[in-house]
């Protein structure tokens, strides 16, 4: 489920956009009013001038969450908006146009920041999003992934694992783990270092691969 | 602070082998004190003797003393492991036995991680057939939703040893788990009332709207 959030002064001209927007994409989604309490995955920031991008120091949001921008046709709004890391910005007076445009462009950026890992067995069902797992370990028949919400343990090979998530985002560093590119900090001789401080060892035969993808 | 719910209890291990091992041992004591006339016999009944033994020990003893699922919940995490097969539960039986040994938890979840969790009902059949009689109830979910958009969602989160349940839902609204329930399913749980009954009250009501 993909949780949207729009902010707006026009709320009820572009909800209808939106709706009819992910509906063509076929994605489980839900689009809420803006509460500054919840994290949500989408942010759509209307914005008249500058001042109004202030909210984007407030919001709620986590590596993968995406935000795009609302706004007249003006140069300068653009460049500051590319300046504060927001991924897309629409002309308000050709939104319905821009969104067609952009459809493409969207439904890869969803695929990439929200895949998830689905599990289901024994009365437990998981969807893990694929960006929040850091590592993946391999343990006798079993596999655990490490993730931004603790572990799971499931009866699965590592091979499994990454022929079924088909992602060019996680690398196999050791015979028994593959790790999330996005989460790496640093590659040393002999291991690697993830932004959350775990050590994993690289293993020989995967060094050339690790050094390829450098 | 920790709670385990569904946890193993030794003397409960020492009641069920007295109960189930107490007949057997009986038996045996018939079989050496009464003269069948033929050692072949003897033979024979002490091979099923040795056979029952080794099935109640390995088979009969685990799936009584187990729950089919154990949760355990402490100030930062919320640990959970179902058990797939009878002779996963005869592993960790021994282990804890032997070596006082916890099973490793399948998930582990930082409780704050977690944004809220919904809980609900399905009905669900016991029986291939519908059509036959009292052959459904009610399966609880606990659909765990994270911050990051992840869902975990467990079907047998709910224990019989209601007591211990109720102190780790209570542990875990301690540390700001916040729970949505629409139709005071946990209530009901934690109250000791009968869910079935519960459930039926709600789905009247909703009928009747």
């Amino acid at each position: 489920m993909i949780r949207i959030s729009l902010i707006s002064k026009h709320y009820k001209q572009i909800e209808p956009l939106i709706h009819q927007f992910f509906d063509n994409l076929q994605v489980e989604y839900i689009l809420t009013n803006y509460t500054h309490q919840s994290i949500q995955d989408i942010y759509f920031v209307e914005i008249e001038k500058k001042d109004d991008l202030n909210i984007l120091n407030h919001l709620k949001k986590l590596e993968s969450t995406l935000i795009y921008i609302i706004g007249p046709k003006d140069f300068d709004l653009v460049s500051i908006c590319l300046q504060k890391q927001t991924h897309l910005y629409f002309i308000n007076s050709e939104l319905e146009k821009q969104f067609i445009h952009y459809q493409d462009f969207i439904k890869k950026q969803i695929q990439k920041n929200f895949q998830y890992y689905l599990y289901q067995r024994n009365g437990i069902t998981s969807k893990i999003r694929l960006s929040q797992i850091y590592y993946v370990e391999s343990l006798r028949h079993q596999i655990i992934l490490h993730s931004i919400n603790g572990e799971m343990i499931e009866r699965k090979t590592l091979s499994q694992f990454i022929k079924e998530i088909q992602s060019l985002d996680f690398i196999q560093i050791h015979k028994s783990y593959v790790v999330n590119k996005q989460f790496i900090q640093e590659v040393k001789n002999q291991e690697v270092i993830l932004k959350e401080q775990t050590h994993l060892p690289i293993g020989r035969s995967y060094k050339e691969s690790l050094k390829e993808q450098d | 602070m920790k709670v385990t719910v569904g946890k193993i209890k030794k003397r409960k291990v020492i009641k069920y082998c007295i109960g189930l091992l107490a007949p057997l041992f009986f038996y045996l004591f018939l079989l050496m004190n009464i003269d069948l006339g033929y050692d072949n016999y003897k033979e024979c009944l002490l091979f099923i003797f040795i056979t029952t033994l080794f099935i109640v020990m390995i088979f009969v003893l685990p799936s009584l003393i187990f729950l089919n699922s154990m949760w355990e919940v402490n100030q930062n995490s919320l640990k959970y492991i179902h058990f797939d097969h009878n002779l996963d539960k005869t592993k960790y039986l021994y282990s804890f036995l032997f070596r006082n040994k916890y099973p490793r938890y399948q998930i582990n979840l930082r409780l704050s991680q977690i944004d809220f969790v919904q809980i609900s009902y399905y009905r669900y059949s016991f029986y291939p057939s519908k059509y036959l009689v009292d052959g459904s109830g009610y399966k609880i979910v606990f659909k765990f939703n994270m911050l990051d958009g992840s869902q975990y969602i467990i079907e047998n989160f709910v224990s019989h040893d209601r007591e211990s349940f109720k102190q780790g839902i209570e542990l875990m609204k301690k540390q700001g788990v916040r729970f949505v329930d629409p139709y005071h399913l946990l209530e009901a749980l934690c109250s000791n009332k009968d869910i079935n009954l519960h459930i039926a009250l709600v789905e009247k009501e909703k009928n009747h709207d």
